[in-house]
């Protein structure tokens, strides 16, 4: 199931905007169907919006499960390399406080 | 309560600010006067970044209903015409000392951004100008752009105002780029409070720029901006990060392969946060707007 980022959100600004993207994913994960986000017209993304659509999603699922079921599409170097940093870190320090 | 006449000092920059900011604010944040006249007749230099803690302390000061003037301002001197093409009299004055002042090329004078606002003005307006005066495309800007969002958002969680001042400045001659933002919220060592402890406000800042440290217990944002702007400038593209909240300064500045971090607490006190980056234009990565996938 693709979910287009900007058929959902005006912007990609805050946390409210992530957590609308984040209960997309999740709502696609609990299908049991694979969720590719696309990021089309969009360039950049703050850290609270990847906080609330991606890193929340470790609350339900691991990073590998993330990995292997969530695909990030049409997007650019800054949106994947913060989603990938953020992510690892926070999967991270799950680990530790697990 | 009787008017006040504050001196601005004859060079006003970080290091001076604060005698100008104690002039107008007692140390219970409130107004010291209901009429405030700032006598700019001393100033020869201004800091590119303080016209936006100047602008930040006169709208503070308008929005506690405090009668604002300007004296001693001589469009002969550079500093006071600099501000003058900065729009700083139009704004708070009701018009430019001369009637040539205009904004210059390498200026985007300092301007009240709200926090609701901010998306669309860093895509409409800050980033077509910089894109422009550095004659790269407005991709390369992405990073840069990500962060100044960091700090909207920094607004948005911990500032009563919701609004921030900004300035950006581009010096050819060095090659840098310089960028202000301030807002007047309770500050980042007052809200760091709530959820953590500290000797003073130089080593609060110091928590709250560690990548993960969150002002609030199991905040939503996770305390990943600061980490992430001081990462991008300093220790990606060689600039610097400069942050002044209440009494505590922070110093970020690219030290061999690594970060050196450097707090102070300080007498003075700032009644929010300013944070001032400054970023050589030449670290920059130029790239066309090329999508991709991510690959994990």
């Amino acid at each position: 199931m693709v979910i287009r980022v900007r058929d959902h959100v005006q912007r990609c600004q805050s946390w409210s905007d992530g957590d609308v993207i984040g209960q997309q994913i999740k709502r696609v994960l609990a299908a049991r169907e694979r969720a590719v986000v696309s990021f089309d017209g969009v360039g950049d993304v703050p850290s609270s919006f990847v906080n609330a659509a991606f890193v929340s999603l470790l609350d339900d699922y691991s990073f590998d499960f993330i990995k292997r079921h969530v695909s990030v599409v049409d997007s650019t170097s800054q949106i994947n390399s913060l989603i990938k940093r953020r992510l690892s870190s926070e999967a991270e320090r799950h680990l530790l406080t697990a | 309560m009787p008017a006040v006449v504050v001196p601005v000092p004859y060079i006003f920059n970080a290091k001076t600010m604060y005698e100008l900011i104690a002039g107008v604010v007692a140390e219970e944040f409130v107004p010291r006067a209901d009429r405030v006249v700032f006598d700019l007749s001393r100033l020869r230099f201004i800091d590119t970044g303080c016209v936006t803690i100047f602008a930040n302390l006169v709208e503070w000061l308008l929005r506690r209903g405090v009668e604002v003037e300007f004296a001693g301002c001589d469009p002969r001197r550079k500093a006071i015409s600099y501000m003058d093409d900065c729009l700083f009299f139009k704004t708070y004055a009701g018009s430019c000392l001369t009637e040539t002042a205009a904004p210059r090329v390498t200026t985007m004078p300092f301007r009240s951004v709200l926090y609701r606002e901010s998306h669309d003005w860093l895509e409409n307006r800050f980033t077509p100008w910089l894109a422009g005066v550095l004659d790269v495309p407005a991709a390369s800007l992405r990073d840069l752009r990500s962060c100044i969002r960091e700090l909207f958002n920094n607004i948005d969680d911990h500032s009563t105002e919701q609004v921030g001042c900004m300035h950006v400045q581009w010096f050819p001659n060095n090659g840098n780029i310089g960028i202000s933002l301030s807002d007047f919220g309770v500050g980042i060592p007052a809200e760091m409070a709530r959820a953590h402890r500290f000797a003073d406000d130089g080593e609060a800042l110091l928590l709250a720029a560690q990548d993960g440290v969150s002002s609030k217990r199991g905040g939503r944002n996770r305390g990943a901006g600061l980490a992430l702007l001081i990462d991008n400038v300093v220790g990606r593209s060689s600039g610097a990060v400069r942050i002044y909240s209440l009494h505590g300064q922070l110093t970020c500045s690219p030290d061999g392969g690594a970060i050196s971090r450097n707090a102070v607490t300080v007498p003075g006190v700032y009644p929010g946060t300013l944070v001032n980056i400054t970023l050589p234009a030449e670290r920059i990565e130029i790239v066309e707007d090329e999508r991709e996938d991510l690959e994990w």
